[in-house]
């Protein structure tokens, strides 16, 4: 793959990419981080980026893998989230605004879901993935996908019910 | 609401909540629950409104990183032009732009017996006044001229930028360094 051809089938993944690390990881930083860390990978192997039948599943699959290693290396992935949001439900009264606002309140339930379910419902319902791209991005079959999927919409769907008639988080 | 588009709206969020729904069939959710307003839809279907509300906002978020951050340094530096070019370019618009301030300068104080004049008089067209060359062709439109030298000044000043680019590479380890500082701290 040419320079060229890099800049003009890769690099527009650059946003999706993004997103996928903010799914999993939470923090734009540390994603914008990943991206970078990805990018430099992808030129790297840029040879075999050729023979390749699904680049963009092939980039999504390895910025998940970087953000993973990237977690188990902090060892603060649950701790972190935890710590995050016990947190932020202590915020003054600007926050408490914030949180009243359904689109945090999806936000919220969605990033203190186990990391699997949560990059899955990002892959199909943010970034519009068919089934078996997303089986191979998170390297499942697609009938583990649809119950991961499944299961991570109805948590979401319970969690806000629950916000819209009790205010309960 | 038409009693089967309730009913095709049931049947797409039970697939959708099942992850049994297509893409399309989840778009197809999508506009049915945006063309209703929160007071018709059941307890259910509202929650997936506002998910599919998060998630299309969601999918417009952005990364602030720039194309090129993306892209090897080194790669970039092939295309800038060699430095004898660089100078050339240079020296190329400097004689142009003086020669059409002069003409434009001359126009406008009349004196058309002036040795400038005589001899653009005597440039090799058989009419209108030549105010350069391009490419060996003589320019005697004033508009193409100026059309030309503003071009010419424009990638002047693009290839002058992207010489000084690799500059701006130092600034992002650099701030990564600061902050792994701070957070030794």
């Amino acid at each position: 793959m040419t320079y060229q051809e890099f800049n003009r089938e890769i690099v527009p993944l650059k946003d999706k990419i993004y997103r996928c690390a903010l799914a999993v990881l939470g923090n734009r930083m540390d994603a914008e981080d990943m991206v970078q860390d990805t990018y430099g990978k992808l030129w790297t192997i840029r040879e075999k980026l050729d023979a390749l039948d699904n680049r963009e599943a092939y980039a999504m699959r390895m910025v998940r893998n970087l953000c993973l290693d990237h977690l188990r290396a902090a060892r603060l992935h649950e701790e972190k989230l935890e710590e995050e949001f016990s947190h932020r439900t202590e915020e003054g009264p600007g926050q408490q605004e914030e949180l009243k606002d359904m689109d945090a309140v999806v936000r919220q339930v969605i990033a203190r879901l186990p990391e699997k379910p949560r990059t899955v419902i990002h892959l199909r319902d943010v970034e519009g993935y068919e089934m078996e791209e997303i089986a191979a991005i998170v390297g499942d079959d697609v009938a583990t996908v649809r119950v991961t999927l499944s299961r991570a919409r109805k948590t979401v769907r319970e969690k806000v019910i629950n916000i819209m008639n009790y205010g309960i988080r | 609401m038409a009693y089967d588009n309730m009913q095709e709206l049931e049947r797409l969020t039970r697939l959708y909540l099942e992850a049994e729904s297509t893409l399309e069939e989840e778009a197809r959710l999508g506009e049915l629950l945006a063309a209703l307003p929160d007071s018709n839809l059941s307890e259910e279907q509202l929650s997936v409104k506002t998910m599919l509300g998060c998630f299309g906002r969601m999918a417009r978020e952005s990364s602030a990183i720039r194309d090129e951050e993306l892209l090897p340094e080194t790669k970039t530096a092939s295309r800038r032009l060699p430095l004898w070019q660089q100078i050339a370019s240079v020296a190329a618009v400097v004689v142009l732009g003086v020669f059409i301030g002069s003409t434009l300068a001359l126009r406008q104080s009349g004196a058309s017996a002036d040795p400038v004049q005589a001899t653009l008089n005597s440039a090799p067209v058989t009419s209108g006044q030549v105010y350069g060359y391009i490419n060996g062709q003589p320019v005697t439109d004033l508009d193409e001229a100026l059309r030309q030298s503003e071009g010419a000044l424009h990638s002047m000043g693009v290839q002058m930028n992207k010489s000084a680019s690799y500059l701006s590479s130092f600034d992002s380890p650099m701030e990564r360094v600061s902050a792994a500082l701070t957070n030794m701290k």
